[in-house]
């Protein structure tokens, strides 16, 4: 499963800001638990139980006894942020085959496969070096060799097209689904609708599954299982399931426009690449690199089992012990891609948009990552600007177009230190027309923020929208678990609680003062999309990006 | 950096976890046998691992999933009759009350709208009447609606069905009188604005552009209602007007005190919820007479084929379809577990199995009385599309064979799917319960159905579900839209599944 970037309006802001900077060697003890911290407000509950086994693997416990149900979310410290170039969008289809099965999941006959397993690696071998032969050849004759209809010649086409057929060989012994199958009978059921139970951002992937609290072993089971011992079966079909999802994005103009946002707003940080991967890197993934990914980064001390529902840590625990206890504990995983943001660069950009669309206006501006402390007051700052009553919705109102704004935040699934973010104020338009004076009421509400114009009653609006959201969390334990796991996978779950509180006390000082330092021309990209481009839409996206796709000898 | 982690990876199999691995053998004689026996053959990398594998295999005794000690599930729900309050006027509500811990409370107004309920000469009334109701709030109101839901810190939700619609919002346990009211007065005295009325026009009743196969815009699925029924299983056609009339009576039928029904759930007293339900519902009318039965569709029994629609996008759509008249109780459960089966086993064809969609999926109305549309859903590249259709259809050839088997670790997996996951989470929070119970009284008209549903689906066996599948699912009464860039799935040739459309339409 792929989740799209953007969330609208502010409902996922909870997921982003964390304004405490941990100390890393202030872990507790590997063995011992951790005490709770306790968030109390009239409303506002929050008590994470931690507990780290020997080998690094940890487990947090949020009790909620109001239903005999647990949200279990396994998270993997890996994301898209790890992937080279030419090999984008390789971690979200890992997490597609890590989900055929295991060597006692989802086969009927391991012994039997095994020299199928064997030949489709050693396939994979000789056209991995076929090819470099052949590129290396080439570029020997100063030739361009274009990958993108890779693989490009006869002795390519001949080791792929024996891919397919041993992998068709392979799945005359698979039980396709099992896991999944299992969880299904057993009453649990997935954040999303999608047939995978996971998904996979810019630095993370995680797994997730809500059950009867008396068939949570079954999670335990089955994912430690995969966590240790997944084969990657069904490469090639799930290659293009893979492809499938990518394109289902890259369907909507909405996400393309979006994502060309992103490639201006800082086109060389690796958050801004689309985390689904490129297109033509679909060409090239190989089954190699992706077991590299998995034997690196698969290993208990680089993840963390959140479980929020009906389940104490005297019953989680030993289950965690028996199950992911007894894998051993492998080398730290790299982080060499953990990279510090860019300068800001100077001036600000505009993108017109040739392509089609419903008329808007995006203001986006640069801030800091997760883990700096603006950013809780920035949560209240989307929450003060959007919908009809908010600070920008009441400029548009008074310019007398008619336009809904809101406010987000791009990129919202990374806060790793030292990788921006970007907040976007969007302004939705009924016509070309307005475009320009809904600009020019969109940086005049910035302009307010900026220089205090903050009307009190706004503000208590803002701050009792985020609440709501908070208390829609709290009521829902699937959703509390991912933001649970996604807090402390990016940082430590701690920060959660202390989010809530900063963003609660934050005031009107606090936005001026962020407003100022972030919301400056220089640090400003603009962008613009209308119905009716007036220089037209030019040649078709549509035929630009299908000379893009893999070529017909996949 | 690449390159350096294979030296990491040389170093890092630690040889006397390979031992203590073995050593595991010997608890566990037959996972052991079959594990040792299968990596013996390997070689390569190391007897201990497989292909292409830098870490060895983790050998473990845990037991297989079917022979875990999992207990039976246990989950008593709310009773819907304990929780139902009528006030003076007839307004009905499921008050659930939750634990003084819960973090919020859902209301909901649930309304006998949607297509199915409309009269001659109100199409199209029902979504008017929708948008007014969530847009323009209650006529007469000192503040918009707008305004008091930013106050509220929430907005509201609306989902509309054929034969029922449901508008809820989350508040803070200390808003949930405030809500209330505002969701009371908007359902009790809607402000049917004349000229938002004038202006409207229907829709194209699809979402464009296209992308995913979700939601009732699904265009294929669309096209596939116009073509196989019409309005009133389609939506009505784009660029139709509505008359204030219509949409005043349908207001008058659907909106009375007695046709609406409430629900309240999560931190609320019940005392509280009642005195200010007495009180915010006190002197409203009842609905007007006569309150119309939903419409039921008629399936046209001869109707077959094959549609195709250009439209510019990167991918191809497929709705395959037919509509169904009034299902009997009876045949509510097989063919619930029907669906779960028949959608597990498009997935694997067509997803796992050939990688040619993302999804591909089946699905079985909602409505009380059964009727609607049956249907797949799925879409792909243009290569992938005309396999999608023929593998799809491959897949109801196959279940409607009578030689095929139903197996009963499908029809187990279905049951445990339906009660355990889908049942039970709808009643497990206060503020789904609360919904829940609103919305089913409003579409059956009482909560039997929805709490007899486990008793009715554990019934059902391996045989209830092939004689299902000979009265609902004859793959010749199915019609197969396509909507796409025609031009190009036309041309398109799969490498590896070389279906064509053309080959795909003459089958039809």
């Amino acid at each position: 499963m792929r989740t799209l970037l953007v969330v609208i309006l502010v409902s996922a802001v909870a997921a982003l800001a964390s304004p405490t900077v941990r100390d890393p060697t202030a872990s507790p003890s590997a063995g011992r638990p951790a005490p709770a911290i306790a968030l109390q407000s009239p409303t506002q509950t929050l008590q994470v139980q931690e507990h780290v086994l020997d080998n690094g693997f940890t487990i947090l416990v949020v009790e909620d006894h109001r239903i005999p149900r647990v949200a279990a979310n396994l998270w993997i410290r890996v994301g898209s942020m790890q992937e080279p170039v030419g090999l984008h969008g390789m971690t979200h289809f890992l997490e597609h085959v890590i989900h055929q099965g295991t060597t006692t999941i989802g086969t009927s006959d391991l012994a039997a496969e095994l020299p199928i397993l064997r030949e489709i690696h050693d396939t994979e071998q000789e056209l991995i070096a076929l090819r470099n032969r052949e590129r290396n050849q080439l570029r020997e004759r100063d030739v361009f060799f274009d990958e993108i209809g890779w693989p490009g010649t006869p002795g390519m086409r001949i080791l792929r097209e024996r891919l397919y057929e041993l992998e068709d060989l392979d799945n005359e012994y698979r039980d396709f689904w099992t896991s999944y199958k299992w969880y299904l009978q057993h009453g649990g059921y997935a954040r999303h609708t999608d047939p995978v139970p996971a998904s996979t951002e810019q630095d993370y992937m995680e797994m997730n599954m809500a059950l009867p609290s008396e068939h949570l072993e079954l999670f335990f089971r089955l994912e430690a299982d995969r966590m240790t011992n997944a084969i990657l079966r069904g490469w090639e079909a799930q290659r293009f399931t893979v492809l499938e999802q990518i394109l289902g994005g890259l369907s909507r103009p909405q996400t393309r426009f979006n994502e060309a946002i992103d490639g201006v707003t800082a086109q060389v940080h690796p958050v801004y690449l689309p985390d689904g991967g490129r297109l033509r890197d679909f060409g090239t993934f190989t089954r190699a690199a992706m077991q590299r990914v998995y034997d690196d980064y698969f290993v208990p001390n680089n993840a963390a089992l959140v479980l929020v529902g009906d389940v104490t840590p005297d019953e989680a625990v030993p289950l965690a012990e028996r199950y992911f206890g007894e894998l051993p504990r492998g080398p730290e995983p790299p982080a060499d891609l953990d990279v510090e943001a860019e300068p800001v660069p100077g001036g600000s950009i505009r993108l017109d948009w040739t392509e089609p669309l419903s008329p808007q206006v995006h203001v986006r501006y640069r801030i800091p990552g997760m883990g700096h402390p603006d950013r809780p007051v920035l949560d209240l700052v989307a929450a003060l600007l959007s919908g009809p009553h908010g600070i920008a919705g009441q400029r548009l109102a008074a310019s007398g177009v008619s336009a809904s704004a809101s406010a987000d935040f791009r990129v919202i699934h990374t806060y790793r230190f030292g990788s921006p973010g970007a907040f976007n104020l969007v302004a939705q338009a009924e016509a070309d027309g307005d475009l320009a004076a809904i600009e020019r009421a969109l940086l005049s509400a910035v302009d307010d923020l900026r220089e205090g114009r903050i009307d009190a009653v706004a503000l208590a609006r803002a701050h009792k929208r985020l609440r709501v959201e908070w208390a829609e969390f709290l009521d829902n334990p699937q959703e509390l678990a991912f933001l649970v796991g996604h807090h402390h996978t990016m940082n430590h779950w701690s920060v959660l609680p202390d989010l809530i509180e900063a963003r609660d006390a934050a005031t009107a000082a606090d936005v001026r003062r962020v407003a100022s330092t972030y919301f400056v021309p220089s640090n400003r990209v603009i962008a613009v999309a209308r119905a009716q481009p007036p220089e037209g839409s030019g040649p078709s996206w549509l035929d630009f990006l299908w000379a893009e796709l893999p070529g017909d000898g996949r | 950096m690449r390159a350096g982690r294979r030296d990491v990876r040389a170093r890092r199999r630690p040889a006397g976890r390979v031992v203590a691995a073995r050593a595991g053998l010997v608890r566990s004689a037959a996972l052991a046998t079959s594990a040792a026996l299968a990596l013996g053959g390997c070689g390569g990398e190391g007897d201990d691992t497989l292909p292409g594998r830098s870490r060895p295999i983790f050998e473990h005794d845990w037991p297989a999933p079917g022979e875990l000690a999992l207990g039976p599930a246990t989950f008593t729900p709310t009773d819907p009759g304990q929780a139902l309050f009528e006030a003076s006027s007839g307004a009905r509500t499921y008050v659930v009350p939750g634990t003084a811990s819960d973090p919020l409370v859902r209301l909901t107004a649930a309304l006998p709208l949607g297509r199915l309920h409309e009269a001659e000469g109100e199409a199209g009334a029902s979504a008017l009447l929708t948008r007014l109701l969530t847009t323009r709030g209650a006529a007469g109101a000192r503040r918009p609606l707008s305004l008091r839901l930013a106050e509220l810190g929430t907005s509201l939700s609306a989902v509309e069905t054929l034969d029922a619609t449901h508008i809820s919002l989350d508040v803070l346990p200390e808003d949930w009188q405030e809500g209330l009211e505002v969701l009371v007065e908007l359902v009790r005295a809607p402000d049917l604005h004349a000229a938002s009325v004038r202006q409207y026009r229907v829709g194209p009743g699809y979402s464009m552009p296209m992308a995913g196969i979700d939601g009732d815009g699904f265009r294929p699925k669309v096209e596939l209602e116009r073509r196989v029924h019409g309005y009133p299983l389609a939506p009505p056609d784009p660029g139709e007007t509505v008359s204030l009339a219509a949409v005043r009576a349908l207001a008058s039928r659907s909106l009375g005190a007695d046709r609406v029904v409430f629900g309240v759930g999560g931190a609320v007293s019940r005392d509280e919820v009642e005195e200010v339900l007495e009180s915010a519902t006190r002197g409203w009318a009842p609905g007007g007479e006569p309150a119309t039965e939903p419409t039921m569709i008629e399936p046209v029994a001869s109707l077959s084929g094959f549609h195709a629609v250009d439209v510019p996008s990167l991918e191809g759509w497929i709705a395959i379809g037919r509509a169904v008249g009034s299902v009997p109780e009876s045949d509510r459960a097989a063919l619930s577990v029907l669906r779960f089966i028949l959608a597990e086993r498009l997935n694997i064809a067509a997803r796992e199995m050939r990688g040619l969609a993302n999804r591909d999926d089946f699905e079985i109305p909602v409505t009380a009385s059964g009727t609607g549309l049956l249907l797949v859903r799925t879409g792909g590249r243009p290569e992938a599309v005309a396999p999608l259709v023929r593998y799809s259809l491959d897949e109801l050839e196959r279940m409607h064979d009578p030689r095929e088997p139903v197996t009963e670790a499908e029809v187990t997996r279905a049951k445990g799917w339906l009660v355990e996951a889908v049942w039970r989470r709808s009643l497990e929070l206060a503020t789904h319960a609360s919904e829940t119970f609103a919305v089913e009284q409003v579409r059956r008209g009482s909560t039997d159905h929805l709490m007899g549903w486990p008793d009715a689906v554990r019934s059902v066996t391996a045989e209830d579900v092939k004689a299902i599948v000979q009265e609902y699912l004859d793959p010749a009464t199915f019609v197969t839209v396509v909507a796409g860039p025609l031009a190009r799935i036309r041309a398109a040739r799969h490498p590896r599944w070389p279906v064509t459309l053309d080959e795909v339409e003459a089958i039809r």
